[in-house]
Formats: structure tokens, sequence, C-alpha cells
């Protein structure tokens, strides 16, 4: 598989999904702050740059500083968006992922050997 | 999300915790983190100053670990390090040329010291104590008489050394790693080879000092350049980088 074709983590998934549900209000904080209020992930705001950092390496994403508040001592705020090119990477990644859950059912009991 | 409170609670983020990401974040980050960090930090001490004190130490210390480690393995840290290695052996090789052309006994040195600079054991001297106890006094007579520096088959070797170096460049586009391991393995080629001419043939002490001044004179000439190529190679990687993220 070409480093073009292959798949994202399930954090860039969430980090990148987190970035299309908050659209122009997009930045470290409000990112880390719908993580763990949506989906119970507390992530380190350090983890979560170096995740965008590293999606914005590949193209997925892109970022541009904002204004500068007092609330935040008067430093910018770095907001990110997703690029199409990530739209499209998280759109297969959907899809192959319902491909490999279709037929497939969980049925938690207590016998771990028997969910199918 | 993130509250937009007109005053803010006047308890600052802990002052140390705010240092160690300053010394720990790049550049061009570290406005963006510290003020994402600062703004949680006071919507959280609204409701329990402590709490938000554990939690903004906690951000600053995972988060400092995560670019610490990025910094150590960075183009960046190389560089800095690239050029710490090679000036200190640069001077390292100016006092050894300087020690060696005005020695005039090894009476206060070990036993082994005359077989070993016979031998073109050159390295021997780094552990004598002898030796880096003359070094505060060495380092300024060192620059004096510049003629001691001048060899004429070092300066040879330095050109054409440096000549594949850029050919080499010019032709397959070195990166930086590729670059270093170049330079440095022609740095110490004289060095390598110095020790086998000595212990493969039979010469008179008067025709080891030749030998030994190309040994150490060669790469005194070519560790600067070499240092000054490797360190443009990473420094266009760490530019190309953080030029992502302007």
């Amino acid at each position: 598989m070409s480093d073009k074709e292959k798949f994202l983590g399930e954090f860039e998934q969430m980090a990148m999904l987190a970035l299309i549900r908050l659209g122009e209000e997009a930045y470290g904080a409000a990112i880390r702050q719908l993580l763990d209020e949506q989906v119970d992930r507390s992530v380190a705001i350090g983890a979560l740059y170096s995740t965008l950092e590293r999606l914005e390496r590949k193209g997925m994403v892109e970022s541009w500083l904002g204004e500068a508040t007092a609330q935040r001592g008067g430093r910018p705020k770095r907001y990110f968006r997703v690029t199409a090119k990530g739209r499209q990477a998280l759109k297969r990644a959907r899809e192959a992922m319902d491909t490999l859950w279709c037929g497939v059912s969980l049925r938690l009991t207590n016998n771990p050997g028997a969910l199918v | 999300m993130i509250n937009q409170h007109p005053e803010r609670n006047k308890t600052a983020p802990p002052v140390l915790a705010s240092l160690l990401l300053k010394f720990s974040l790049p550049r061009y980050l570290c406005d963006n983190i510290s003020g994402d960090l600062e703004e949680e930090f006071y919507d959280l001490a609204d409701r329990d100053i402590n709490k938000a004190r554990r939690w903004y130490w906690q951000q600053s210390l995972i988060t400092s670990l995560i670019y610490l480690n990025k910094k150590l393995a960075s183009a960046a840290f190389a560089a800095a390090l690239n050029r710490i290695l090679a000036v200190s052996v640069f001077m390292l090789m100016v006092l050894m040329v300087f020690f060696l052309s005005n020695m005039d006994s090894l009476d206060n040195y070990s036993d082994g010291a005359w077989d070993a600079l016979m031998a073109g054991r050159i390295d021997f001297f780094l552990s004598e104590p002898e030796f880096w106890g003359t070094v505060p006094g060495q380092l300024g007579a060192a620059f004096y008489d510049l003629d001691m520096y001048l060899n004429l088959p070092s300066m040879l070797f330095a050109m054409l050394s440096l000549g594949i170096l850029l050919l080499l460049d010019k032709r397959q586009g070195l990166n930086a790693i590729k670059m270093a391991l170049w330079g440095y393995t022609l740095c110490s080629l004289p060095y390598l080879w110095g020790l086998l001419e000595i212990a493969t043939h039979h010469y008179a002490p008067r025709e080891v000092g030749p030998i030994i001044a190309f040994m150490l004179i060669s790469p005194l000439y070519l560790l600067l350049p070499v240092g000054y190529l490797v360190n443009k190679k990473l420094s266009s990687a760490t530019a190309q980088h953080v030029g992502k993220l302007l």
C-alpha cells in the first residue's frame, strides 16, 4: 500500500471530525474540549497539536493565525480547517469501516469470546 | 465550548509550568499552545483553582515531553549538535598541532607516551592530565604562529575532499545524513590512513613527523567547511518543515 493510500489513524479521524463539527471555531482549546465532552477522550494539547501538524504536512488540514485576545494573554489562536484532500481521506476511512462492519453485530455478554 | 468570562479569575497559571512550556515548545507554536492552555486554565480556575493548577501542570508536562522528544529528534537540534561538535574537534586539532609543534619533552607524561607518539596514536594524549593541564595556557598562544598549521599535502587532500563532496552533492543531491557521513568520513580518513601507514612500515622518528602532520592538519582544514555544509543541509530541512506551518 503506497503512502497516499494509507488509512487515517483513529485519533486523526477524531481530530478531523472535530474540526468539521467546530467549523470556523476550530482552534486548539475548542477541539480539545469537544473531544473531551463528546467522546470522553481527554488529550494533552501537545498530542493534539502534534497530530494536527502531521495532518497539515500531509495536506489534509490547513491552519492560519487568528486574533490575539486579552483572555489568552494577547496570544493568537491557531485555527484549523480540513482540506478537500482530508475530507476525501475521511470518507475513504469511513467507507472501509462500513464495509468491514457490514454483517457484523455485537451483543455484549459476560463471555468476551461470544460476541458475534 | 469555552466560556467567555468578562472578569477572569485573577490567579495566574503556575509560572514554572509556563516556563517549561516556553522552553520546550517550538517558537512558531508556543503562543498558540500557551494561549489555549491559559484560556482553559482560567475557565477551570473559576470553578476550582486547585484542579485548574493540577490540570495545567499535567497538560504542560505531557506537552513538554512530546515537544522535547521532537526537538531531540529534529533537524534544528542536529544542526546545533553538528556546530558544537565540528567547532570542538577543530579546536582540539588546533591544540594538538600546537602541542606537538612546541613540545620539547615527554618527561611528565606516562611511560608509553613516546611509543604512542611514534605509532601515530595522538589520541593517547587525550587521556593525559598533563596535556589538559597545558590547554588553558595554550589557547591564546596557539593562534600566534600560523606557520605550524600550513601543510601542502593536507591542503591538497582537503581541496580534493571538498571537491568530491560538492560534486556528489551536485550529482546526487545529498541529504544531511549522507553529507555528514561522507564529510566526516573524509575528515577521519587521514588519521586512519596514518595509523595504518605507520603500523605497516618501519619509519624513523624523523619520518613519522610529516605523517602525523598530515593526520592532524587535514581534518583541521576540512572540519569547518564540512560542518558548514552539513549545517546548511540541516537548516534547509528545518526551514522547509517550519515553512509549511507559517
